[in-house]
């Protein structure tokens, strides 16, 4: 009998991604097994076991398959996933028993078990926040940079093989929350012409406008790139080496990019209407100060860019807290280190910049009432 | 009469106006420029409303009697954009000479980056603008709005006039000698606008460009020099850019003027403003500026042009 992974006589793409954790899923690989010298009197029961542990066929259960093997040489199909990681090239083996589990041995293949090590996720503070023009920016420099590694094992392995060609490590990026705030203060009116001396009006003292995301974890992506963070040769791309070949592939590279939220705090200008519904004015208020809460986690994945599937391989959070009104270096901060991922990343919509702009998670709040004279 | 091109400007404002003019030069595309019935260029000056710029919230008010915001509808915050344009030139004699604009934008959109007119905009703040007009667009955001240096704006016009003979000279800088030749001198030329695209079209097509850098970027008048230091850094082959960065960097260090250190310093700010793929090279020639200004000792304090461009630097 004989036995062919990727159901191709190559050894070339001889390869099962190991199953991701983080989601959890496991990526199959179509294979097939038949006599060689047919006709057989009869048809065939093979069990395929591996007795190295690192495959299944295909599910976590699967430690064994049993396949009917036609007589008349046409092939058998089955399945197999990578459970744990191959330490060299060919290390995984599939053996086809007649029969029973503990049969005589019909047939062989070598498989090996791809997986991915030497993950980082970094993420680099940047520039201070200052108030530039109407924005609250760290500009000219980003408030935080992103790195991605990620290397393939076992040392070897064929990028060119179907089961590896499309992968590429990027980064993939989740909201935890975020209330962003503007102040507005210091009212000042404009009247309209006509409107007589002494015609008194109140207005609020300030306006607050606050804008928050509900309880839950948000994809921080947009259409064009999601799910991860950022891709390139996207019309909304950041970085064009936000994903790189893996370390250990032709042209491997860190993958980055970075985020620099930059809130806008122009002033506020809001009509006077006097009881019969009549405009008597303006009043301008100046921005006072705006703020900006956001949590967010960070992942280095797996991408495959055919399927778009990701699967995680290290995380980090940090946190963005700047207020322009309040003393000392405003700037984002980050976990000193990264780990193991411990959740699954959200990786569909809605996304989190457009669900804090929808008008139902704003709130406006009037406070305190100012006497403006004519 | 003419508005003022530029009024006067906090620093941080005449900062970014600075910035993005130097950005939209060196970006800029004869072709999307064009005379047609009913649509032509027009360089114009902006002269803002009063609350341009600011933002409101529609269909909101403060009741005059009680002081209560009024938002019956839970409108979102918008910004206004509002003004008068006159033009001081128009590729179609036809062409209005003066307008007006009107619109209004969310004051927060998703934004995954900052666009020029997030960080400047001559809509709400001045500016001279060259934009594609059209009869049909009554007041609506203009068209490849690009602003200028307003001392550049006739230069502009020039440059959109001889736009025929000019793109296909630039289109065949790297194939023909002619047209490289013809390229080389705009540089150096009086046209301060065809220079900038001439050296655009040099930094992509020609091989060994780099060694004329040195002479070309020595001559540039300042203005001139912020766009071909944002172009050295954004627009060189990617073979080129650590050559272009070392001959940039040669110019900070052998410089003792400090408009030219200021001129360059724009350049390499602008590039980290609006070229992400060029920010580390543009950051690192900002330092090296910040220290020779340092060096020579050059007032770079409250007060200068210097405090803004350096505010978030180490």
């Amino acid at each position: 009998m004989e036995i062919e992974i990727n159901n191709t006589s190559t050894a070339d793409d001889d390869y099962v991604q190991v199953q991701c954790l983080r989601p959890a899923g496991r990526k199959r690989v179509p294979c097939r097994i038949r006599v060689t010298t047919p006709p057989a009197t009869q048809a065939t029961t093979v069990v395929l076991t591996n007795p190295d542990g690192r495959l299944r066929f295909p599910a976590t259960a699967n430690t064994t398959a049993t396949v009917t093997v036609p007589s008349d040489g046409s092939w058998a199909a089955f399945e197999i996933t990578g459970e744990t990681g191959s330490a060299a090239l060919n290390d995984a083996v599939i053996e086809a028993h007649c029969n029973t589990a503990t049969g005589a041995t019909l047939a062989t293949k070598t498989v090996t078990v791809f997986w991915f090590d030497n993950a980082t996720i970094a993420v680099n503070v940047g520039g201070p926040y200052s108030v530039q023009g109407n924005r609250y920016t760290p500009a000219p420099a980003n408030a935080v940079n992103y790195v991605a590694n990620a290397r393939i094992r076992p040392a070897g392995v064929n990028c060119a093989a179907p089961q590896v060609a499309n992968l590429r490590i990027g980064i993939l990026q989740n909201n935890l929350g975020a209330v962003h705030a503007v102040t507005w203060s210091a009212p000042a009116p404009t009247w309209n012409a006509g409107v007589a001396v002494g015609t008194r009006v109140d207005v609020p003292t300030s306006v607050r406008r606050t804008r928050s995301l509900p309880a839950g974890t948000f994809n921080d992506s947009e259409a064009q790139v999601a799910p991860l963070y950022d891709q390139p040769g996207k019309g909304s791309t950041l970085d064009p080496n936000s994903l790189q070949p893996p370390t250990g592939c032709p042209a491997a590279a860190a993958a980055t990019s970075f985020d620099s939220p930059s809130p806008t705090m122009p002033p506020l200008v809001l009509p006077m209407q006097n009881g019969a519904g009549v405009n008597v004015g303006s009043v301008r208020y100046n921005t006072v100060s705006t703020s900006t809460v956001d949590g967010f986690i960070i992942w280095t994945v797996v991408f495959n860019t055919t399927t778009n599937e990701v699967c995680a391989l290290r995380q980090r959070l940090w946190d963005l807290n700047v207020d322009s009104a309040a003393v000392g270096v405003q700037q984002a901060t980050a976990a000193a280190t990264d780990t193991a991922p411990t959740q699954d990343p959200v990786t569909a919509g809605p996304f989190g910049n457009n669900v804090i702009n929808d008008p139902a998670n704003q709130v406006i709040t009037p406070t305190g009432t100012t006497t403006l004279i004519r | 009469m003419l508005p003022d091109a530029v009024p006067p400007l906090p620093p941080t404002e005449a900062l970014m106006h600075e910035a993005r003019a130097v950005h939209d030069v060196a970006t800029l595309q004869l072709s999307d420029y064009r005379i047609q019935a009913g649509s032509s260029w027009i360089v114009a000056t902006l002269a803002p409303a009063a609350d341009s710029g600011a933002a409101t919230i529609p269909g909101a008010y403060v009741e005059a009697e009680t002081g209560q915001l009024v938002n019956v509808d839970q409108h979102e915050p918008v910004v206004m954009k509002q003004g008068r344009w006159q033009a001081q030139a128009a590729g179609d004699a036809q062409a209005p000479t003066q307008g007006r604009y009107a619109w209004t934008e969310p004051m927060d959109r998703p934004m995954r980056k900052l666009a020029p007119e997030d960080l400047y905009s001559p809509f709400a703040h001045g500016g001279t603008v060259l934009f594609q007009w059209r009869a049909s667009d009554d007041g609506a955001p203009p068209r490849h709005a690009h602003l200028l240096f307003p001392e550049w704006a006739p230069y502009a016009a020039q440059a959109l006039r001889a736009s025929a003979h000019l793109s296909q000279t630039l289109a065949e800088v790297g194939a023909a000698a002619p047209a490289r030749a013809e390229a080389t001198q705009l540089v150096v030329g009086p046209n301060a606008v065809s220079a900038t695209l001439a050296f655009r079209a040099l930094l992509g097509a020609a091989d060994g460009f780099a060694a004329q850098a040195p002479a070309l970027l020595e001559q540039a008048e300042p203005r001139r020099l912020s766009t071909f230091v944002y172009l050295g850094l954004t627009a060189a082959p990617a073979t080129d850019r650590a050559r272009w960065s070392q001959v940039l960097s040669r110019q900070v260090t052998q410089s003792t003027q400090p408009e030219r250190l200021l001129a360059m310093a724009h350049g390499a700010y602008a590039a980290a403003l609006f070229a992400s793929e060029a920010q580390a090279h543009a950051l690192a020639l900002l330092d090296a500026i910040h220290t020779r200004v340092r060096a020579l000792g050059i007032a770079s304090g409250a007060g200068t042009p210097w405090q803004a461009l350096f505010a978030n630097r180490p």
